[in-house]
């Protein structure tokens, strides 16, 4: 036999040998193999040999997995009893840990649902990745705006030049109209017109009538299931007419089902666009149109083509138009214009705290345990576990503690989802906890145990793997008090939190009250709204001499915007001396003769509009703001032009707000127009609202026939403006609840804890001449430390933030000390009842009891 | 009496308990293994001779230490078996009964009748 030279089996071959006997004592199956593989390597060379090594570690690869596993499953039987007999006999540290982390993984649960629901907006059109809704970037006198609003004219002009578009529509929203079917009518607020293209473009399936053709002809219209059996219940709808506000018929050509809850597109008719509105000059805004690329082009490239469409149109001056896209699946939670993108960053950030918070009791409570199960690691480690094997227990443990928390949170949330709805505001019919449980959602919370099992586990399992068994077992274990530096620090961080998100509570209620109760101006109590709808604003004259008649009724006045917004502005304006540079925006409006007195708006200098001067309808009322705009020293008698009008200025009212969230009051004016008003406002006397209102329907019905009589108190309709604020507001109580639940949790554990750690030397304590009370003190002091410490981080970020969203408003309460001295009194209240049991056992137990040798 | 008591061994583990006894001293797994390649005519795995070998040891037929470690090896021991006293128990057991079972059954005989 020729002696061939020493050659090794491949590297990686024998890595995964050694590690499938790792056991079998330092290594002699690898020898083995190596004599083997050298003897084939010498009569069959190298390539063979190497052939040989792999074939023979294929070979082994079965019978290790059965060995192995067979294994593993006794251990991980041992593991999982161990587990189960630590839960139980840890009855209220297992209850803390599960409570705690079921708390914060049901509120990730339900918050993931909401968000993935909001993400679902829209995405279920066949076409929805290549549609596009055409924004603008809108520039004038020197000021940007992002406008979602376009003009009419642009959509055909836009099909004209660029081939790459498929369809393309424009939609608008009809305010609210009147439906009739013969005798059936009703009030319809989901009207709207669309170009024919529409129903091509997003997928509305039809049940009758054909997508394509439904809205060719300029009296048709496309109505819903649910108004097919409004109106026609046992009838056939197709080719049958609607009469739409008294006016215009229209022909069904096409019945479609409902629109899903998560769509933008709410509605349950559609007509076509009138071609009447077509030309207006590009400054106006109109509709917003949509577009259907060629899925080949890519919006990026689009935009570059469409970017200056309009800007080598525009003949106005000083007017700056870029057109941008922005694809139909991002539009609900858009990044331009998106509240709604902010709450719900709001909402994560506040439910995953919340998880951190549950998970920091789960790390304080393992690591003071940790003692506890030294003797059994010390064992473990014994007979033979290697560190890892420690740290897959315990990770394994808290994996179990979480799925379990998991299971609960989903119980939890099932039974907090009513609330919860509530609690966001969003009552939408498709938006129910079995919608939530989609794979998607049950995916990421599967993931998010997982990542808390692991957040959790993995620092007691560290330290805890660390232990080294003889210390251990010759009892030199410094009893846990490992990590306890961390676990100070854990306790600060929780509270901290908690105490920031009371100081956030008691700041936004604090600033709503201000802002409900504040002077705005004018008097808002008692004052009920009724709206005049196309068709009802002729009969207003008689509607008000009627009721004028009764004694209830104080005052009857009417306006022509909707109170408590003023939604009409100009910058189309001028007076005597005006600056021709100065861009002033201002609110313009007419009301009647009677509009300020039942407001109880005060004039400062001139008069009211009266029926005794006949010049009073090109004249003007002007607020304090807009009179010092204009920076005279009297603003009576001075022109204005307004809109097209022009006249004097025969009275300054004092500002009110007209604008409830504004951050500073702005200019306005009024005109005189009785025969513009649109919304009548009725001040009662404050005895008897109910039978006043019966009055007002009554006169209402006999005045107004064939209108609906809908009414709101306009005090009300002022508070609804804080509806964003309000949710935020009750969001973060419910938030700062959980959270000081779940920290008072863990002080209960590490109280109890400590108490338990220390019953000896309180014990000595007492028998040396200590009293009850100096325990309570001693013990409690600790607990006080860190609550204090708590309060002092938390004060300046409070501070910071709280102040930042205060200057989102122009009437802001100021951010006191008292704000901050009961947010801090709370927080140690609660902390002290927390731990007042446990300490008062302690202090008071019969110190016989522990100094007793066993 | 014993006869009746005798746990029965699988087909692979007496032919491993065999070879070890064969082997004497040099008893470890690459030469069992061409032990029994030679007397089977089988290709046996180093997994299929581990197994066996395990499966011995812990009923207490076989004990192992371990030897010097050879440069041949790459430093690695080999794991030397040897026979325990019940061990060549069992082995004379088997070949008692192998004996006794196959007692008056001559070979020519049957293959005659194939």
């Amino acid at each position: 036999m020729t002696k061939k030279k020493f050659k090794n089996p491949p590297r990686f071959a024998e890595w995964i040998l050694s590690c499938i006997y790792p056991d079998r004592g330092d290594f002699t199956s690898v020898g083995d193999f190596r004599e083997e593989f050298f003897e084939v390597y010498q009569s069959s060379g190298p390539f063979k040999a190497d052939l040989w090594y792999w074939m023979q570690i294929a070979k082994s690869i079965p019978s290790f997995i059965r060995n192995k596993g067979h294994w593993n499953i006794i251990l991980f039987y041992n593991y999982l009893k161990t587990a189960f007999r630590n839960i139980k006999r840890h009855k209220g540290y297992s209850f803390i840990n599960i409570t705690g982390l079921a708390l914060g993984l049901a509120s990730c649960f339900l918050v993931t649902g909401l968000i993935i629901y909001e993400l679902s907006y829209d995405n279920f059109h066949e076409n929805s990745a290549n549609i596009y809704r055409v924004n603008q970037d809108y520039t004038r006198r020197g000021r940007q705006f992002y406008e979602s609003w376009t003009n009419h004219k642009l959509m055909q002009m836009l099909i004209n030049d660029y081939p790459e578009i498929i369809h393309a529509t424009r939609i608008n929203r009809a305010d609210s109209s009147l439906v009739s079917n013969g005798e059936k009518s009703f009030y319809e607020r989901n009207l709207i017109t669309v170009d024919n293209a529409f129903f091509q473009m997003f997928t509305f399936p039809f049940i009758k009538g054909d997508k394509r053709t439904a809205l060719t002809e300029p009296n048709s219209i496309v109505i819903t299931e649910e108004i097919a059996s409004k109106y026609f219940p046992d009838e056939e709808p197709m080719g049958k007419l609607l009469k739409i506000d008294n006016e215009y018929d229209y022909l069904i050509t096409g019945v479609v089902k409902n629109t899903p809850p998560n769509s933008r597109f709410q509605f349950n008719m559609a007509v076509p666009q009138k071609k009447a509105m077509y030309d207006l000059p590009w400054s106006a805004m109109s509709t917003i149109t949509y577009i259907q690329l060629n899925p080949e082009v890519t919006a990026d490239e689009f935009n570059r083509k469409i970017g200056d469409f309009i800007q080598k149109q525009i003949v106005e001056e000083d007017l700056q138009i870029q057109l941008f896209l922005e694809p139909l699946e991002e539009l609900h939670l858009s990044r331009y214009a998106g509240s709604l993108r902010h709450t719900l960053y709001m909402y994560s950030l506040c439910a995953f705290a919340i998880l951190l918070v549950a998970c920091v009791n789960f790390i304080n409570l393992s690591t003071a345990c940790s003692a506890g199960r030294a003797k059994e690691i010390g064992i473990r480690k014994v007979v033979g576990a290697f560190r890892n094997n420690v740290v897959f227990q315990f990770l394994g443990e808290s994996m179990l503690l979480s799925f379990i928390s998991l299971f609960a949170a989903l119980v939890l949330a099932g039974l907090l989802f009513p609330v919860f709805n509530n609690l966001i505001n969003m009552n939408a019919a498709g938006f129910t906890f079995l919608s939530l449980m989609t794979p998607g959602v049950v995916l990421v919370m599967i993931g998010v145990a997982i990542f808390t099992g692991f957040a959790a586990g993995c620092y007691p399992a560290i330290v805890l793997s660390g232990f080294s068994p003889v210390k251990i077992i010759k009892g030199h274990l410094d009893r846990g008090s490992k990590g306890f530096a961390l676990r100070k620090i854990l306790v600060v961080v929780q509270f901290g939190f908690s105490i920031f998100l009371i100081i956030g509570t008691v700041v936004i209620f604090n600033q709503l009250s201000f802002m409900k109760n504040k002077e705005i101006g004018y008097n808002k109590e008692q004052i009920v709204t009724i709206r005049l709808r196309k068709g009802s604003e002729k009969f207003y004259p008689r509607f008000k001499n009627q009721l004028l008649m009764d004694s209830r009724i104080i005052k009857v006045g009417g306006i022509s915007t909707q109170l408590p917004y003023f939604w009409e502005c100009t910058d189309n304006n001028d007076w005597e001396g005006k600056d021709p540079d100065q861009h002033v925006v201002v609110g313009n409006c007419h009301i009647d003769y009677d509009f300020l007195e039942t407001l109880g708006i005060e004039l400062v200098e001139g008069r009211n509009f009266s029926r005794d001067f006949s010049t009073d309808a090109n004249y003007f009322i002007v607020n304090e703001t807009l009179a010092n705009i204009m920076g005279i020293s009297s603003a009576i008698g001075k022109r204005l032009t307004l809109v097209g009008q022009t006249g004097n200025i025969i009275g300054v009212m004092k500002d009110f707000i007209f604008w409830p969230l504004d951050s500073q009051i702005k200019p306005l004016a009024f005109m005189l127009g009785p025969d513009k008003v649109r919304f009548v406002s009725i001040r009662i006397k404050k005895e008897n609202i109910a039978s006043t209102l019966g009055f007002i329907e009554k006169t209402w019905k006999h005045t107004v026939p064939m209108f609906p009589f809908i009414y709101s108190f306009l005090d009300e309709d002022f508070n609804e403006s804080f509806q964003a604020e309000e949710s935020l507001g009750r969001l973060l109580t419910t938030f700062a609840f959980i959270s000081i639940f779940i920290s008072c949790l863990g002080l209960l554990g590490l109280a109890s804890y400590t108490a338990q750690q220390r019953t000896k030397e309180i014990g000595i304590r007492k028998v040396l001449g200590a009293s009850a009370s100096g325990i309570i003190m001693m013990l409690s002091q600790e607990f006080t430390r860190w609550v204090v410490i708590a309060n002092v981080i938390a004060f300046p970020v409070a501070y910071f933030v709280m102040s930042r969203w205060l200057q989102n408003f122009a009437y802001r309460t100021t951010l006191s000390l008292w704000v901050f001295i009961l947010s801090a009194l709370l927080a140690l209240v609660l902390a002290m009842l927390t731990v007042s049991f446990q300490v008062f056992k302690a202090a008071t137990d019969n110190p016989v009891d522990f100094l007793r040798y066993e | 009496m014993g006869k009746a008591k005798m746990k029965f061994l699988s087909r692979p583990e007496e032919l491993v308990l065999l070879a070890v006894w064969r082997l004497k001293e040099n008893a470890y797994c690459v030469p069992i293994k061409k032990q029994l390649v030679q007397s089977t005519g089988h290709d046996w795995s180093f997994g299929a001779v581990y197994d066996p070998l395990d499966r011995l040891e812990k009923k207490g037929l076989l004990e192992s230490y371990l030897s010097d470690p050879t440069a041949k090896r790459g430093g690695k021991r080999k794991r030397i078996y040897k026979l325990t006293p019940s061990g060549i128990m069992a082995l004379i057991e088997i070949k008692t009964i192998t004996d006794e079972a196959w007692d008056g059954v001559p070979l020519k005989v049957l293959k005659e009748e194939l």
